[in-house]
């Protein structure tokens, strides 16, 4: 499967995961039964870009597009960096 | 939380998102002062910027993976040239960071609205040309409306490259995010075509919304419940946004982005003026 294939259904299935349980804990949230389930469902929608660029970066190398896959990889060190500039 | 004020959050999530997955914006300029001017209605105290960025971020990743999926399943979407201008937005985001110390906030919002209303006119003057088919193109984008393929090269990557940096430097320093001066980049500059440049936009902005929502996030300045009905809300605009896409050819797109655009920087003047 090509790189855009593997990363669109890596990300149709982590957002739709993260979706139905940002629902559920949605409902258990309204319910006054905790926060938990409605956190960890935002946490995997909040984490799913990036999931999607893991995925583009391993099809990549599969494709033996290495050109791609090193500016993907250069991506994903920068955006840690960025991160860790923010943060700090 | 006041049940009106999520489910008001989740219709300006839904429309958010058609319109962020339709341009390939984020949407958090219709998003944030919502937030804080509805907010202010129903919450003790209102909602803070911060909370309303941070809530605002996450929706902006609803809108972008959800139409992105619909793009890339379409042969819309260019990955790799996400992939390599993100690096140069991520960049300017970062030195955007450092200098907002030393740059005044009208400045940065002057800068951003000349910006958009000089890429919205040429837009304008120049919307019946879209990109036409290059035979030797690196890339092949599929027309939905048309159910044609275009091949399409990169043209001025360095120059691109730069100016997406500057693009990210002026989103980091103004908070709105970067998808409207990108997809001009994209389009007028490097030859991409509109369509293309739109959903290739929206990929991109969902990559940058990560690095500053995670932050805002595990630091639990995120409001769970208000975040959940806004990304809903953008999640579900996003799905009918990304399908109303096919009905527009490239120039209807760049007209309508134009007229976008415009309504944007008015926006931009009244939040410099305080009006909102």
């Amino acid at each position: 499967m090509s790189a855009e294939r593997n990363t669109s259904l890596t990300l149709k299935y982590s957002l739709v995961i993260g979706m139905a349980v940002v629902i559920a804990g949605l409902v258990v949230y309204l319910m006054d039964m905790g926060d938990e389930i409605l956190w960890t469902g935002l946490l995997f929608v909040i984490i799913s870009p990036l999931i999607g660029v893991a995925v583009t970066t391993v099809s990549l190398w599969i494709e033996k597009d290495y050109k791609w896959m090193y500016v993907a990889l250069v991506l994903i060190a920068i955006s840690v960096v960025g991160i860790l500039v923010k943060y700090l | 939380m006041d049940p009106t004020f999520l489910i008001i959050m989740l219709l300006i999530g839904l429309g958010a998102g058609i319109l962020g997955s339709l341009f390939g914006i984020g949407g958090g300029l219709f998003i944030v002062p919502a937030l804080t001017l509805i907010g202010e209605l129903f919450i003790d105290g209102g909602i803070s910027a911060k909370q309303a960025a941070a809530i605002s971020l996450v929706s902006i990743i609803a809108t972008s993976v959800g139409s992105t999926v619909f793009y890339l399943d379409h042969k819309v979407s260019n990955i790799r040239l996400g992939l390599l201008l993100e690096i140069s937005t991520v960049i300017g985001a970062v030195a955007g960071a450092v200098l907002s110390g030393y740059l005044e906030d009208w400045l940065v919002m002057t800068i951003f609205i000349v910006v958009i209303i000089a890429s919205a006119t040429r837009m304008m003057l120049n919307r019946k040309k879209d990109i036409q088919d290059d035979e030797g193109g690196e890339f092949t984008y599929h027309d939905i409306k048309t159910g044609k393929d275009t091949r399409y090269s990169l043209k001025n990557k360095p120059l691109g490259f730069v100016t997406c940096s500057a693009a990210g430097i002026i989103s980091s320093l103004s908070g709105v995010g970067g998808g409207l001066i990108k997809v001009p980049i994209m389009n007028m500059m490097m030859g991409v075509p509109m369509k293309a440049a739109t959903a290739t936009s929206s990929y991109m902005i969902g990559i940058t919304a990560f690095s500053g929502a995670i932050i805002y996030f595990l630091g639990g300045q995120v409001l769970l419940d208000v975040a959940a009905f806004t990304t809903i809300g953008t999640f579900i605009g996003a799905v009918i946004g990304s399908r109303i896409s096919r009905i527009f050819d490239g120039s209807s797109m760049k007209r309508y982005f134009s007229i976008l655009l415009f309504i944007i920087a008015g926006l931009m003047i009244l939040r410099v003026g305080g009006v909102l």
